[in-house]
C-alpha cells in the first residue's frame, strides 16, 4: 500500500510538474517535496509516465522514412502525377489519328475487362442478405480498393 | 552544405510563409522538415496508430499549402499548424476504416497489464518505470483515456504547452484543461498502482 | 468447293464446343474454396497462399501474421453442404443455394460443439472470396476466406 499525503493532493502536484504554481505555492511545495515521500514518488511517476508517452511516441514515429514522406506530401501539394502518368505521356504520339486509335485500344480493353464475369467490377465482392447469429456483435465492412466483403462477429 | 542551403534552412517564420505564399517549393521541403516530427508526435498521442498518423500529418501539410494565402501573419505558424493537426486528428475517427481499425484490439493487447505485472515484480521500485514494458503499458492505458481528455494530456506532455496555452488552442476554458488533465493523471496513476 | 465444306465444318464444331462449354457452366456446380486463416500481432508474417488476399485484410486490420493452417476445395451442387472442421471444435458449412446471374447465393454456417452460432446469407460475386472472422484462437483471431466460382 502506497502512503498519502494529507497536505496535499494530486492538483497541486500535477500543477506543480506542469510549472503552473504560483511563486508562493510553488517555494512550500518544493520544499514539502524534499521531506514528502508519498508526494516525491507522485512526482516521480507523473514524470515517468511523460517520458514513457513521450519516448513511445518518438520510437514509432522516427520509423517513418522523412525522405518518402517529403516527396509523397511534395508530389500531394503540387499536383505532382506519379512517374507512371508521365511515361504514359510519352507513349501517347503527337498524332491526333494515333491518340484517337491509343484511346479507343484503352478504352476496348476496359470494356472487355469489365463485362467479363467474375472480374471485379463495381459492387461489392458479397451482397449480405441476412445475418443470424446470437453473438454480442456483428460488422459488416467493405474494403475501398476492391470492395471486398468482411463480416465481422464477436463470439461470446 | 552550401551557403544558399544553410540561409535556406535557417529561414525565418515571416520570411517562410512569404515564401510559401509565393508558392516555391523549397520553402515547403522546409516547413515539412522543421515541423514533420512535431506534428507527428501530436497526430500519434491522439491517433495512437502509426499510419493514420502519417497521413493526417501529410493532410495537414497540403492543407497547410493551400490555405497559406489566408494564413495571418499574427498568429504564430506553429500554432496554427498545431490546431490543423489536432483538429485533423480528431475527424479521423470519422471514416468507417478507421473506425474500424481503431476499435479493433488485438488480443495481445489485453495481455500487456499481465507482462508489466511480471516485469514490475522482477525489477526494483527505481527501475520500475523505466524501459519499454513500462512504455508499452502506459500506452496502453492512455489508449483507454476519452478522447478530449487525450487531446489535452498530449498538448501538455508533447507541446509542453501551458493551461492557458491549451484552453486557447482548443477553445476550451482553463477549468476544462485542469479538470481533463486531472483525470488522465489520476487514471494512469490508478492503474500503475494497481 | 471443298475449302467451303471445310470451313462450315470448322464452324460448326466450335460453335458446338462454345455451346458445351457454356452448358457445363451453366450446369450448376460451383467450385467453392475455403482458407481457414489465423490473424495475429505476432512477428511479420504473410502465408504465401495468402498473398492475394492480405493486402484486403491489411486495409482494416492490424495484424502483422496471417498464417494458412487450412485450405480446402469443394465442387458442390445447388444445394449441397459443404463442411469444413475448424479449431476449437467448430465447424464451417457454406451451401450454394441460387445462382442468379454474376452472383452465387451461400448460406453460411458456423457451428461450435454441434450448436449453431453463426448464420449468414450471401450473394457472392462470381470469382470472388468473402472473409467471416471473430472466433478468438491462440492469441488471434479466425478468418475464414470463401470463395465461389461457377
Amino acid at each position: 500500500m502506497e502512503k498519502k499525503c494529507s497536505q496535499y493532493n494530486l492538483e497541486t502536484i500535477s500543477a506543480f510538474v506542469d510549472k503552473e504554481l504560483g511563486p508562493k505555492q510553488l517555494d512550500k511545495f518544493a520544499c514539502h517535496v524534499e521531506t514528502c515521500e508519498a508526494c516525491r514518488l507522485v512526482v516521480d511517476q507523473l514524470q515517468g509516465i511523460k517520458e514513457a508517452f513521450k519516448s513511445a511516441a518518438e520510437d514509432e514515429m522516427k520509423s517513418i522514412d522523412s525522405q518518402v514522406f517529403l516527396s509523397s506530401v511534395t508530389a500531394k501539394s503540387f499536383n505532382r502525377k506519379p512517374a507512371i502518368f508521365e511515361k504514359l505521356k510519352e507513349y501517347l504520339s503527337p498524332k491526333p489519328i494515333l491518340k484517337i486509335a491509343t484511346i479507343a485500344v484503352i478504352l476496348g480493353f476496359s470494356l472487355m475487362y469489365f463485362r467479363q464475369p467474375g472480374i471485379n467490377g463495381i459492387g461489392p465482392s458479397a451482397i449480405v442478405n441476412s445475418v443470424d447469429t446470437n453473438m454480442s456483435s456483428v460488422m459488416i465492412i467493405e474494403t475501398i480498393e476492391t470492395k471486398h466483403t468482411i463480416i465481422w462477429f464477436t463470439e461470446t | 552544405m552550401n551557403n544558399s542551403a544553410v540561409h535556406r534552412d535557417n529561414i525565418e517564420e515571416a520570411e517562410l510563409v512569404e515564401r510559401l505564399k509565393r508558392g516555391q517549393e523549397w520553402a515547403f521541403a522546409i516547413l515539412v522538415k522543421k515541423y514533420r516530427m512535431q506534428l507527428l508526435k501530436i497526430a500519434y498521442g491522439i491517433t495512437l496508430d502509426r499510419e493514420e498518423s502519417c497521413e493526417i500529418v501529410q493532410d495537414v501539410f497540403v492543407s497547410v499549402h493551400k490555405n497559406i494565402k489566408n494564413f495571418r501573419q499574427e498568429a504564430s505558424l506553429k500554432g496554427w499548424l498545431r490546431k490543423i493537426t489536432v483538429n485533423h486528428s480528431l475527424n479521423w475517427k470519422r471514416k468507417f476504416k478507421r473506425r474500424f481499425r481503431w476499435s479493433h484490439t488485438p488480443l495481445e493487447q489485453e495481455d500487456e497489464k499481465m507482462q508489466y505485472t511480471v516485469q514490475k515484480e522482477k525489477k526494483n521500485p527505481e527501475t520500475a518505470y523505466q524501459g519499454k514494458e513500462f512504455e508499452k503499458f502506459v500506452m496502453g492505458r492512455i489508449k483507454k483515456l476519452p478522447e478530449k481528455v487525450r487531446v489535452v494530456f498530449v498538448l501538455n506532455t508533447f507541446e509542453g504547452l501551458s493551461y492557458d496555452e491549451i484552453a486557447q488552442s482548443l477553445g476550451i476554458k482553463k477549468g476544462t484543461v485542469k479538470s481533463r488533465l486531472h483525470t488522465a493523471r489520476k487514471s494512469l496513476l490508478e492503474s500503475i498502482r494497481s | 468447293m471443298l475449302r467451303s465444306a471445310n470451313t462450315i465444318t470448322l464452324a460448326i464444331f466450335f460453335f458446338t464446343i462454345c455451346f458445351l462449354t457454356q452448358a457445363a457452366m451453366a450446369g450448376g456446380n460451383v467450385n467453392t474454396g475455403v482458407r481457414v486463416i489465423h490473424a495475429s500481432s505476432g512477428p511479420q508474417f504473410i502465408d504465401p497462399g495468402l498473398r492475394d488476399i492480405v493486402p484486403e485484410l491489411k486495409s482494416v486490420f492490424r495484424y502483422t501474421s496471417y498464417r494458412l493452417i487450412k485450405q480446402k476445395s469443394m465442387n458442390l451442387n445447388r444445394n449441397q453442404q459443404g463442411k469444413v472442421n475448424l479449431p476449437g471444435n467448430r465447424t464451417l458449412v457454406v451451401t450454394p443455394t441460387k445462382i442468379k446471374g454474376k452472383r452465387i447465393q451461400y448460406s453460411i454456417n458456423i457451428n461450435k460443439a454441434g450448436q449453431r452460432i453463426f448464420n449468414t446469407q450471401v450473394s457472392l460475386k462470381n470469382n470472388s472470396s468473402i472473409t467471416i472472422g471473430g472466433p478468438k484462437f491462440k492469441k488471434g483471431y479466425l478468418l475464414f476466406n470463401i470463395s465461389g466460382r461457377k
